[in-house]
């Protein structure tokens, strides 16, 4: 379903009773009964005590066969959950605040939603999450990862061979831990050549692209950038940060082109790579000029920030999320749901994306005001949705090789997380069969 | 030069120019701050249509005219000074940043090429040429235009330069053999090369030590390697090489070494502090008299905070009865030496020392040394002479000290009220929270006196937690259940548990438990059971504690300290 469509659906389910058959799409509370029985209010705003663990609670809500609602833009995004023990037990040992709400406050509750840009979404399904990460990737290196067990959302990992096999159908949601889709280990050959990881990084890809009857590294990520787009086209939803956004995309127009260093490959990179792009088969971007030096660990100027290009590196500053109307466009709402509107940036191999080398189309979720950069975009491709984040760890914001992971039990109220596990949640809107 | 360097050379310039006010640099800039360019630009022009090489007001212009966006307008005055003076500098520089500015590759080359040919000896126009196309992204043309520098300066002369380009392209082996170019062909590059390679990340550190040091049979790179380590909080190592590389002269090896010294007081480590006295006890032997004392006594005083007290009563033992005649060095430097011998354990030394020196001590110096001695006394187990060292002194810090005084001899009552005096921020704030926890520990004690308590706990605060154990335990038993029993139990389960006696605690905070689970000892209990299972690897056991812990004592202070274990035993985040 195209983002339109979709999203006419979803006006019209506030307007008509539950939709039957075919695909159900996000359905406003109006669809229910009224009144409710009573209610846990689980607040999104400054009296959250744990914003993180708020998702987890909600999430294992819905895989416990129940059945939350995310009230948008009220009190920072807040969860509806029945009041049932295992909820409320849930909650006292993750110290997430909930506030019981009788029938007549659910009641008053949907009145004021109903006045101001808020709106109520049902969530019915916990969606099967699947994480894109190598399998001997370090536990705390990634953000998602770290947010997704501190929450408590239980996830598989998959990587290039169940990809390729076409294993992404069993999963609703896929997140692309910061791999480098042009095959060329993020550029960090040279500067951290002989350190063990990156050794190991190196041996583990060649022998996996070597299995798959592929020729390198590059056109094994090559072609499991095909099968997450096809993944995506097929109706899942993909989330990405750092420089799984930029490179999916560099690899997907680079079909025939070769953009991998030497190094990588054995061939250098194709002189003539910029011009030879095919950007209509990427996701979000267009018209990027590549970086050809190998030594600099930079893929394009898709990224405004540079961190690895101290000529062209640029400080960090603050971005701010969008306020969309909750009733017309609730899936950018639900993807910014947070306590705070502006949020300070952080850096990432990709910590940004030029706003000149967006494709038309493309929803920019939060930027950095009077800069040439947006953080935050999505968007949609075939029947599913890419949403992409730029920067590496929201708590962490000048991350380096070899630095401590990031305990959540000290951030849990951190608006960066909240972005990711958004859209953990987004996906539970929107009930669907995914093709297999 | 930088634009802020140029701004400093225009204050200082400023000051000096008897100008009229219209054509007063200073007021100038003062109009530059107020964000009126126009006006100032043309109190700029008037000067340098008077004076064409008055580098303040071509830099002021060079300033006003990028606000304005008119930078161009910039270079009539340019070509006017170049044609007084062409071989001046500064003015070579506005002329290169203008045209850098305003006109693309090949007018930076022209200006860079007659900047070079004016001024042929100097490396600086390649260095802001190459710098310049760095920024730009061209890495091979900035290498490019250092090797045109390095073929005609010689490789020396710009090694410095090329090093700071690649470091800024995070090239750091390459900046490292650079550096060391540099070092080796002009010794007074080091401290410029160590503040560059400092910023070294560490996954590159080794690689950059190994260029550095070469092969490392050169005295002047193995200091160099010695300035990066140290740099690097890697003091012992830095100390090793240095120490093997020191000169024969002396007077130079003594700087050398007390150079060292002093940076490595920067770092407070046990490591920094021991690699001081290391350096500071080479540097006694490289001096004489009252120097070599005071670096004796220096070298001491870093062993102890060290905590190497052996070697600290080892270099106290070689110094004089007391070397400086020097007014006003005896006193302070006599308070240092006191403070080290309580330290090493010399107390009855140390209070002779203070006796022989009180007079001459400053009041502050004598307050601290009386704490200090009567705490060693304390933790001697001579609680009367350590009263006795304070005599009547009613500071808050006193103060504690007569609390814990009065507390091992089991005084609860006296105690309590002595802790309650010396309030919150007496004494170090380690101390200080460690007095809070005794007096909520006897507050719940339910009677005036207790001595064998006293004598546990003094036990413990001398460091023998199993003697220390057994006593608090038999001292618990003797209290009533809600009287204290439990919390002391608790709190002799908790000293066992930090020793590693897992097995002597257990039971313990059982007992305390079983005493009175709902009393303010119980969830302290409680966590303490299931950090033991957490770090024997019983996870299923610490879960249901921790749960029990935040189910049941929902209030308790302990739970946010509960959730956070219950994470790291659950591997949501990751163990600190």
């Amino acid at each position: 379903m195209k983002r339109r469509s979709f999203l006419a659906a979803l006006a019209a389910s506030l307007a008509w009773p539950r939709r039957s058959g075919g695909q159900a799409v996000a359905r406003s509370v109006w669809d229910h009964d009224r009144p409710t029985a009573q209610s846990l209010l689980v607040p999104m705003d400054d009296r959250q005590s744990d914003h993180l663990k708020a998702y987890g609670i909600t999430y294992r809500a819905l895989t416990r066969g129940g059945t939350a609602e995310w009230l948008l833009n009220h009190r920072g995004g807040s969860f509806l959950l029945p009041d049932d023990a295992a909820t409320r037990r849930e909650a006292a040992l993750a110290g997430v605040s909930v506030e019981t709400a009788s029938a007549v406050r659910v009641v008053d509750l949907r009145g004021t939603i109903q006045a101001g840009n808020m709106d109520a979404v049902l969530l019915e399904k916990a969606p099967k999450v699947a994480v894109y990460a190598p399998p001997n990737a370090a536990p705390w290196d990634d953000a998602v990862t770290m947010a997704l067990q501190y929450a408590g959302i239980e996830f598989a990992k998959v990587w290039d061979p169940e990809v390729v096999a076409g294993r992404l159908t069993d999963y609703e949601w896929l997140h692309l831990h910061h791999e480098d889709f042009t095959g060329q280990f993020s550029k960090f050959f040279l500067t951290y050549s002989g350190s063990p990881w990156l050794t190991e990084m190196v041996r583990l890809n060649t022998t996996t692209a070597r299995a798959l009857g592929l020729a390198s590294v590059a056109d094994l990520k090559k072609a499991v950038a095909r099968g997450i787009r096809t993944y995506v086209e097929q109706g899942g939803f993909l989330f990405a940060m750092c420089t799984a956004t930029e490179t999916i995309d560099i690899a997907l127009a680079a079909e025939g082109v070769d953009v991998a260093a030497q190094y990588s490959d054995g061939t250098p990179m194709d002189p003539d790579a910029t011009r030879r792009m095919r950007w209509d088969r990427s996701l979000a971007f267009q018209g990027a000029r590549l970086e050809t030096s190998p030594a600099i660990a930079s893929f394009s100027d898709i990224d405004g920030h540079q961190v690895n290009n101290p000529p062209r590196r640029q400080p960090l500053g603050a971005f701010q999320l969008f306020n969309f109307s909750a009733k017309i466009d609730p899936v950018p709402t639900m993807l910014v749901q947070s306590h705070r509107r502006v949020i300070p940036d952080f850096y990432g191999l990709t910590t940004s994306f030029m706003r000149e080398r967006l494709k038309p189309g493309v929803t920019v979720l939060a930027d950095e005001q009077g800069a040439p950069w947006v953080k935050y975009v999505h968007g949609e491709h075939g029947k599913g949705t890419w949403t992409f984040l730029g920067g590496h760890d929201p708590e962490d914001p000048q991350h380096q090789i070899g630095d401590p992971p990031t305990d959540l039990s000290l951030h849990p109220n951190s608006p960066g997380y909240r972005l990711i596990l958004n859209n953990v949640l987004f996906p539970a809107a929107k009930k669907r069969e995914l093709k297999t | 030069m930088a634009v802020r360097s140029a701004l400093a050379v225009l204050l200082l310039a400023a000051g000096a120019l008897p100008a009229p006010a219209q054509t007063n640099p200073a007021t100038a800039l003062e109009l530059e701050r107020q964000g009126r360019y126009e006006d100032a630009g043309r109190i700029y022009r008037t000067v340098l249509q008077a004076e064409p090489l008055n580098v303040v007001a071509l830099f002021g212009l060079e300033r006003v005219y990028a606000e304005l966006e008119r930078l161009d307008a910039v270079m009539p005055y340019v070509r006017r000074a170049l044609a007084q003076q062409p071989a001046h500098g500064l003015v070579r520089e506005v002329q290169f940043r203008v045209w850098t500015a305003v006109g693309g590759a090949d007018s930076a080359a022209a200006a860079a090429r007659g900047w070079i040919a004016a001024l042929p000896e100097s490396a600086l126009p390649y260095r802001e040429w190459a710098l310049w196309l760095a920024r730009r992204g061209d890495g091979a043309a900035a290498r490019r235009v250092m090797d045109l520098g390095r073929s005609r300066l010689g490789v020396a002369a710009i090694a410095p330069h090329a090093a700071g380009l690649h470091v800024a392209s995070g090239e750091w082996a390459l900046a490292a053999g650079e550096w060391r170019l540099a070092v080796q062909a002009d010794e007074s590059q080091l401290r410029p090369a160590s503040a560059d390679l400092a910023r070294t990340p560490p996954p590159w550190r080794d690689a950059v030590l190994r260029i550095v040091l070469g092969r490392g049979l050169d005295p002047d790179e193995r200091r160099f390697a010695s300035e990066l380590l140290l740099e690097w909080a890697r003091p012992e190592e830095a100390w090793t090489l240095l120490e093997a590389s020191l000169p024969r002269d002396p007077a130079r090896a003594a700087g050398l070494v007390r150079r060292f010294a002093e940076q490595a007081r920067r770092q407070a480590t046990p490591e920094a502090a021991r690699a001081r006295g290391f350096a500071l006890e080479r540097l006694a032997g490289l001096t004489d008299g009252a120097e070599a004392a005071r670096a004796r006594l220096e070298a001491a005083r870093a062993f102890a905070d060290a905590g190497e007290l052996r070697a600290a009563e080892r270099l106290l033992d070689r110094l004089p009865a007391w070397p400086s005649d020097r007014p006003g060095d005896g006193p302070a430097a006599m308070a240092t030496f006191i403070r080290v011998l309580a330290d090493a354990g010399r107390v009855a030394e140390a209070e002779e020392r203070y006796r022989e020196w009180e007079a001459r001590l400053s009041p502050n110096d004598a307050a601290a040394l009386r704490e200090t001695l009567a705490w060693a006394w304390v933790l001697h187990g001579e609680l009367d002479r350590g009263e006795r060292a304070l005599g009547r002194d009613s500071t808050v810090g006193a103060a504690a000290i007569f609390g814990w005084i009065a507390l091992y001899r089991g005084e609860l009552e006296e105690a309590r009220e002595r802790f309650r005096t010396a309030g919150p921020y007496a004494r170090s704030r380690e101390e200080a929270t460690r007095r809070s926890r005794i007096l909520a520990l006897i507050e719940r004690v339910a009677a005036p006196r207790a001595p064998e308590l006293g004598r546990g706990l003094l036990v413990l605060a001398r460091g023998d937690t199993a003697d220390a154990v057994t006593t608090l335990a038999v001292a618990a038993r003797r209290l009533p259940a809600t009287g204290g029993r439990a919390d002391v139990l608790a709190f002799a389960g908790e000293a066992a548990t930090h020793a590693g006696a897992y097995a002597l605690a257990i039971p313990l905070l059982q007992e305390a438990l079983g005493a009175d689970s709902a009393g303010p000892a119980a969830p302290g209990a409680v966590y303490t059971l299931a950090a033991i299972a957490a770090a024997r690897g019983e996870h299923l056991e610490a879960v249901a504690r921790l749960e029990q812990l935040i189910l049941s004592y929902p209030e308790s202070a302990l739970v946010p300290q509960a959730r956070r274990l219950l994470d790291q035993v659950r591997g949501t985040i990751p163990s600190s």
